[in-house]
């Protein structure tokens, strides 16, 4: 009965839930959080991470940058700047581009995550990106630029800890241009707060453009349609066949 | 030039991929080579596949905690059939090797006549999928992308690729739920069950918008297709797709071939990425990728085809 006492007490107050220690959550078999099933974030941090006001075709949203301030370097400030001016035909994800991390979490498209005791697969329907996710394993030497960076991870109580390296300077944070260089750093820490709710963070470090770390942070939802499944958005397919069309 | 090929750096990793399973002596010529230990060498498709429907009878592979075979891990295809499902030299643009068609026998492809002159105009006037760094359907990712990883829990077997391909997951449910209605995709909706030990795929819902082969093969939308993945032993899975579509065919055929346990890890390959420049090219000489062929095109074909001899 303490779990329907700790469950009531979470009810009422709301910060309870969001610190995960009371709700109830799936464990595998080995006793981890089992992050598996169909997520996806619900907010409008594609178009901007930070807080932004309506325009056509661009819902209003409350920034997901913990303080919504983003520490740019003078000079990066201007290239932010300038990808803005820009940003219908420069954004990479635009172009069909893999969206690179955290971004392709907050798409608004579903993924779908997979676990075994040493890895977690993650496949993204936007573009059939997938990353895996190797726990307890160092990243290989670099230098090495992927897209999507290489993750490697831990376990930190119940949370997975993911450490994102070897990024290309090609992908950005958002719709609206804001962007970092190869030298991208990025942590992101998925914790389960309930059955059908995460806790999503990520801290971007960069000191070719920003002057400190900063943070993300926002809830996942676990989708809950009977028949949910991961279908296809075959981005660049499209692009090729409106090309042909031309 | 070939367009058909993807380039320099796809023909790389295809070597990278070679070294990793050197020809034994005697196989010049081949780039496929005999695995030592196996039950059953894979140098000759249908050789490896009458080996191992009589290996399937014995095997005893590792199975799951709800006693499944177990197909998790790093996998290597053994088959140049994206270059072409039949038998095929080596060139200067195919690593050749014999047909991967083991029904019918004569590892022919069983086209319907239309069809023969509709596979050379393929290869002729568009660009092969692969060049254009699009997916290649539920069997053809099986048998172009080199290396993969299967990752499997009691619902799901996900197959996650790497190398001449651009980067393709599969995530085939086992759990029994119907097929979706009516939403087209290049990879399908397939779904999983058990035959024995044997894992059947069925997958619906293709859109066709890829060639089987280099040479232009192709089936419609109406094409079922049937996959059946079996542990012959620990290290060697025995695979086979069967393709039905009386569009194109006289009658169903079926590939074999083998995969055979690899190393990890499954990395990152970017294609559409880097390959804008190549597209501006192959746009440039008149090349258009490939739109595939419905089952409705596929009859107006045939019967203009018909109506012209």
């Amino acid at each position: 009965m303490m779990h329907r006492a700790a469950l009531a007490l979470a009810i009422a107050i709301p910060f309870v839930v969001s610190q995960g220690s009371a709700q109830e959550i799936p464990r595998t078999a080995d006793g981890r959080p089992d992050l598996r099933g169909i997520w996806q974030a619900l907010n409008t941090a594609d178009w901007d991470i930070q807080d932004h006001s309506a325009e056509l075709g661009v819902p209003a949203g409350q920034g997901v940058v913990v303080g919504n301030e983003l520490p740019y370097l003078p000079e990066a400030l201007a290239q932010r700047r300038e990808n803005y001016e820009n940003r219908l035909t420069e954004d990479p994800v635009a172009k069909c581009f893999m969206p690179g991390v955290p971004r392709v979490t907050y798409l608004p498209y579903p993924f779908q995550i997979v676990q075994t005791p040493d890895q977690v697969t993650i496949l993204y329907e936007y573009a059939h990106v997938f990353r895996n996710i190797y726990i307890g394993s160092e990243h290989p030497p670099g230098p090495i630029q992927w897209w999507m960076g290489d993750s490697r991870a831990h376990w930190e109580g119940d949370t997975l800890v993911v450490d994102v390296t070897h990024f290309t300077d090609r992908t950005w944070f958002d719709r609206s241009g804001n962007f970092h260089s190869e030298e991208l750093h990025v942590v992101e820490r998925y914790t389960l707060t309930g059955p059908d709710h995460m806790s999503y963070e990520a801290t971007i470090e960069d000191p070719n453009v920003f002057s400190r770390p900063w943070t993300m942070s926002m809830p996942l939802y676990r989708r809950q349609e009977s028949n949910v499944q991961i279908l296809e958005y075959e981005c660049g397919a499209y692009i090729e066949a409106a090309r042909d069309a031309e | 030039m070939r367009p058909e090929r993807n380039l320099a750096s796809a023909g790389l990793a295809a070597l990278a991929a070679w070294a990793l399973t050197p020809p034994t002596a005697g196989q010049a010529g081949s780039s496929l080579g005999m695995v030592k230990g196996s039950v059953c060498p894979d140098n000759s498709h249908a050789e490896f596949h009458a080996c191992a429907l009589e290996a399937a009878q014995t095997a005893a592979p590792p199975r799951t905690a709800q006693g499944r075979p177990d197909f998790s891990g790093f996998w290597l295809r053994r088959t140049w059939a994206f270059e072409s499902l039949e038998a095929h030299p080596v060139t200067l643009d195919d690593f050749g090797g014999p047909s991967a068609v083991v029904d019918p026998a004569d590892g022919l492809v069983p086209m319907q006549a239309w069809a023969v002159e509709q596979t050379r105009t393929n290869a002729e006037r568009y660009l092969h999928h692969n060049a254009a760094c699009i997916l290649a359907g539920p069997a053809g990712t099986m048998y172009m992308t080199s290396r993969f990883q299967f990752i499997q829990d009691e619902d799901h077997l996900v197959m996650v690729g790497e190398q001449l391909t651009t980067h393709p997951y599969r995530i085939i449910p086992l759990d029994g739920r119907p097929h979706i209605g009516g939403i087209s995709m290049w990879n399908g909706d397939p779904r999983g069950r058990w035959e024995g030990d044997t894992l059947v795929v069925e997958t619906r819902n293709q859109n066709a918008k890829y060639m089987l082969d280099q040479r232009g093969r192709f089936i419609t939308d109406e094409a079922a297709i049937v996959e059946r993945f079996t542990l012959i032993e620990e290290d060697t899975i025995h695979y086979r797709a069967t393709f039905d579509d009386p569009n194109v065919y006289t009658e169903p055929f079926t590939i074999a071939f083998a995969f055979r346990r690899n190393m990890p890890e499954i990395w990152e390959e970017a294609c559409f990425e880097n390959n804008t420049d190549s597209m501006r090219v192959y746009r440039a000489i008149g090349y258009r990728v490939f739109p595939g062929i419905t089952g409705e095109q596929a009859r107006a074909l045939k019967s203009a085809w018909e109506a012209a001899r």
